[in-house]
């Protein structure tokens, strides 16, 4: 098995995400961590790559701090066969999910796994759509929300999680999975993994290696574009009913008066 | 005087010495091998302080005559200074019978020696009765009574018996003018006395030698029973830590190693292997145990003997060089020792107290998860997310980093960051921890804290954001990467502000802020909040006159701040000073408090087996019916009011931190003109 994981970096849960002067989203002042959405895609590759053998790669398109990801990453693959990518380009900041996606696919077709993992969505931007775009470029079979996989042969059964059960989905790979965050529980790394991430293969790839040119991507080739923000108004402060024997019709007429009975 | 007449009977003598000292030194040799498979360890400084520890705790027997079982402590006592009295005569016995004319001095034809040897073979047979009846009678749950136990009581008694009827014979056989000395020897001859002068010399001979065999067994049989102690626990003892027992040893240059911790036999330093040698399997670590005591599998001594069988059972093995575990089939961790026994362990350190020949039984556990943790990755589930928070957010919840000085937001406090701009000085940095920033209830005590410091105007600040859990949590559950990391953070911070005076309320922080720190460069004067506020009152900056509104309180001593740091005093003296208090003690407590809980990570981890451990200890407070158990440390805060309500007494019993109750009895509202705490204010 030949396998990519596609990994974000982005705002630790608990940061205040800001939006700078630019409306983009200010990575420096916060901390950052794995998109928690990935972890899970991370150790699905991981787990997929102790049953069938071959090699994973980790791949990852940010600034220079994405590198401290990447090595998570490869942490967590601990003695497995793993290397990561890093796209950085100073043209590509401010790219929107199509110009993520170009850059993605492209790295991809260079590095031509059978296999491509995503996980459901990022934490800071949520669109969610990115595995569907990159499907797109590389003409693959998508498998999305996928809860359970399994691999005979060339076959890929998933188990597609909806709201009220799942579907069962089959492809044969080459093809691209997008995973749930309920698929697995992620690995910690031992201390070994994080020595040795260190040594694992980590290169940089520019937009030129990627024969992109910079007007498709970035702020530049973006084709949305965020207009304003506004903070939500804080929250107002709730009700508290003692029970002195009318709680009951007390909290029926808030609903009632909220139209929710 | 002695029966071995002749050549010939020298000759026997001699034969049966030297081959006994070869076997016995043939096996001891084979232990000083095995001692030496361990990893390196430098255990011979302070010398001095070894010293006085050897003659405190082995000659004096100091930790088996202490409370509890005493009494038991006591019957060994006796039997040790017993042996080392009649050892002498023993030695007199063997020289005399390779040389009949040797006399040792103050010992051989010495009335007062010959009192006082028969004196103690009474006082030993007596103790070997009183240790007979306790395994045949008493059966205390922490005696473990194997056949080694009764070969040894039988050994010692067959000694005994033999020392008399030699002392016997020999009066009756050939007499002598200082005979009524050995006065029970003497009494004894008068029962045997009707016997012909031949026949006495006979069975002088006859006993004689049975008692010379006896010893020489006994010493080639010692090193394969747990007797073994005899010879090994002045070296246990001699080569104690000489570092705060608070302090777990640093694994240095971590991205270098090869491997962390202990999975394997042979990377235990070498003096854990010897402690394995000196068990008596006594049961004084187990009695105490609060793992134990609820039902957890984890027994401190069984953790002892697993290592110590492991390392006979793969004696061969290890002494060829080819490590333990060859086959697989007897890995240490999972294998000899259960992966549940080393997370059940609070560290609580009562084990190690108790120990009479200073086994370190937290310290091996300690490196066994060290190896699970950071070698092997496996640990319970629920550990990751806290793993993972500490490293991300500072704290081991899900809690913002930026939030860690919100608690403070309205009690006008200051932040070092604004002292360090204004240029000002402080007397001490308070170093609230994450249990003070971020819990609802503890952040009470925080503000309690912070009402005391005001009204006896000391100059403090605290870090706010920029401090970060102190590292003790992921310390102990082995996380020593983690560890280092979030030390060295503090560490920079602390020492960038330069700071010199640490005040926490966390027994956990203050243990290793103080203890632990210095190991990375960060050494300050460090103190628990129950001393700094002993202190203030003593020097009149804080006066405390409102009647206590606590009842009748119990004073729980966390095991960091009592039993690892020696703390008990300062905060019962203020207990007890306070107007209308009254203080009582628990049966388990100062050096023999029973650990919350909470300890050794496992106020993170969940209690699968057995009765919660902060219940047994809610049992024990209760049993000296107080209407509060007060508290100096957050995880026992957390711990007593979990535990106080699922055994649905919060009607009768409440706990409160120290400082909450000793800022309720300040003498004047605090200066920022807030209300003071009522009673009702402790609960949440």
């Amino acid at each position: 098995m030949d396998i990519v994981v596609c990994v974000k970096q982005t705002p630790v849960a608990t940061a205040e995400k800001r939006l700078d002067p630019d409306l983009l989203l200010d990575r420096e002042s916060v901390d950052n961590a794995i998109n928690t959405y990935d972890e899970p895609a991370i150790e699905e590759g991981l787990r997929l790559l102790e049953a069938h053998g071959g090699s994973i790669t980790f791949l990852s398109m940010g600034p220079d701090e994405a590198v401290d990801s990447l090595r998570k990453a490869l942490a967590m693959a601990g003695d497995l066969d793993a290397r990561a990518v890093l796209i950085s380009d100073d043209a590509l900041r401010g790219s929107d999910i199509l110009g993520t996606a170009l850059a993605l696919s492209a790295a991809i077709q260079k590095l031509n796994p059978n296999l491509v993992i995503l996980g459901m969505r990022s934490d800071d931007g949520g669109a969610g759509v990115l595995a569907a775009a990159m499907a797109q470029h590389l003409d693959l079979a998508l498998l999305t929300n996928a809860n359970t996989v399994t691999i005979e042969g060339k076959t890929v059964r998933s188990h597609r999680r909806l709201s009220d059960g799942y579907i069962v989905q089959e492809s044969d790979l080459p093809l691209i999975l997008a995973v749930t965050d309920a698929i697995n529980t992620p690995r910690y790394p031992s201390l070994k993994g994080i020595m040795g991430a260190k040594k694992k293969p980590l290169q940089t790839w520019s937009l030129e290696e990627l024969a992109i040119e910079p007007d498709r991507v970035g702020t530049a080739g973006a084709r949305t574009h965020v207009l304003g923000a506004v903070a939500p108004p804080p929250r107002a402060k709730g009700e508290v009913v003692e029970d002195k024997g009318d709680a009951a019709e007390r909290i029926l007429a808030f609903l009632a008066v909220r139209k929710v009975v | 005087m002695a029966p071995t007449n002749g050549v010939f009977g020298h000759l026997i003598l001699i034969l049966a010495i030297v081959g006994a000292l070869t076997l016995f030194a043939q096996r001891v040799r084979r232990l000083v091998r095995l001692v030496r498979v361990g990893t390196a360890e430098d255990r011979f400084d302070d010398m001095p302080g070894r010293v006085r520890d050897l003659l405190l705790y082995v000659l004096g027997q100091r930790r088996l005559i202490k409370s509890p079982n005493r009494v038991p402590g006591i019957i060994h006592a006796l039997i040790f200074w017993g042996f080392l009295i009649i050892t002498l005569g023993t030695l007199q016995l063997f020289a005399a019978g390779l040389d009949h004319a040797v006399l040792i001095p103050a010992v051989g034809n010495d009335p007062v020696y010959m009192v006082l040897l028969d004196l103690m073979i009474i006082v030993v047979l007596a103790a070997v009765g009183a240790a007979s009846y306790r395994r045949i009678v008493v059966k205390p749950y922490r005696l473990t009574t194997k056949p080694d136990a009764w070969i040894i009581l039988g050994l010692i008694t067959v000694l005994m018996i033999t020392l008399l009827f030699t002392e016997a014979f020999a009066i009756v056989a050939y007499g002598s003018n200082i005979a009524h000395w050995s006065f029970i020897g003497y009494a004894l001859s008068g029962l045997v006395g009707g016997l012909s002068l031949n026949a006495a010399a006979n069975l002088y001979g006859v006993f004689w030698w049975a008692h010379i065999l006896t010893v020489l067994g006994f010493l080639v049989y010692l090193p394969s029973s747990k007797h073994l102690h005899i010879l090994t626990a002045a070296f246990t003892v001699f080569f104690r830590p000489s570092t705060p027992r608070g302090a777990m040893t640093p694994i240095r240059d971590l991205e270098n190693q090869e491997h962390f911790g202990v999975g394997k036999l042979e990377q235990f330093g070498w003096k854990h292997l010897l402690d394995t040698f000196s068990c008596t399997e006594c049961g004084r670590c187990d009695r105490n145990c609060p793992a134990l005591l609820s039902g957890k599998p984890l027994s401190p001594k069984e953790v002892v003997l697993g290592i110590k069988y492991g390392l006979f059972g793969e004696a061969d093995s290890l002494l060829a060089g080819k490590g333990s575990n060859t086959d697989g089939a007897h890995p240490l961790i999972g294998g000899r020792i259960a992966d549940e026994s080393l997370w059940s362990c609070t560290t609580c350190g009562w084990c190690v107290e108790a120990c009479p020949v200073f086994i370190e039984h937290v310290p091996k556990i300690l490196d066994m998860r060290r190896n699970l943790v950071l070698e092997e990755s496996r640990f319970p589930a629920e550990i990751q997310p806290v793993f993972a928070n500490l490293e991300k957010n500072g704290n081991p919840w899900q809690l913002p980093k930026k939030q860690r000085g919100a608690w403070a937001k309205d009690l006008d406090v200051p932040t070092m960051a604004e002292i360090a701009a204004a240029g000002e000085r402080i007397d001490v940095l308070y170093f609230v921890g994450c249990m003070g920033s971020y819990d609802q209830r503890n952040k009470k005590v925080a503000a309690a804290i912070v009402k005391l410091l005001k009204a006896a105007n000391v100059k403090f600040a605290i870090l706010a954001k920029e401090e970060t859990c102190n590292g003790d949590p992921a310390r102990r559950i082995g996380n020593e990467y983690l560890f280092q990391s979030l030390a060295e953070q503090n560490i920079q911070t602390l020492n960038d502000y330069g700071v010199k005076k640490v005040l926490t309320a966390c027994a956990h922080c203050f243990n290793t802020i103080k203890n632990e720190y210095p190991q990375f460069g960060g050494t300050y004067e460090v103190v628990h909040h129950t001393e700094f506020i002993a202190e203030l009152v003593a020097q009149g900056r804080l006066t405390l006159d409102r009647p206590v509104g606590d009842g009748t309180m119990t004073f729980h001593d966390p095991c960091y701040l009592g039993r690892y740091n020696g703390v008990f005093e300062p905060q019962r003296d203020i207990l007890r000073g306070l107007p209308m208090a009254n203080l009582v003690e628990m049966e388990r407590t100062k050096r023999g408090s029973m650990c919350c809980g909470g300890g050794g990570g496992r106020s993170f981890m969940e209690e699968r087996t057995g009765k919660r451990m902060s219940h047994n200890r809610i049992e024990q407070a209760m049993a000296v019916k107080p209407d509060t158990i007060v508290a100096a440390c957050p995880f026992c805060t957390t711990m007593f009011e979990d535990g106080i309500k699922g055994m649905n007494v919060e009607s009768t019993l409440k706990v409160r931190d120290f400082a909450e109750v000793v800022a309720d009895s300040l003498a004047a509202p605090g200066p920022s003109g807030t209300p003071c705490y009522t009673g009702d204010e402790g609960r949440d």
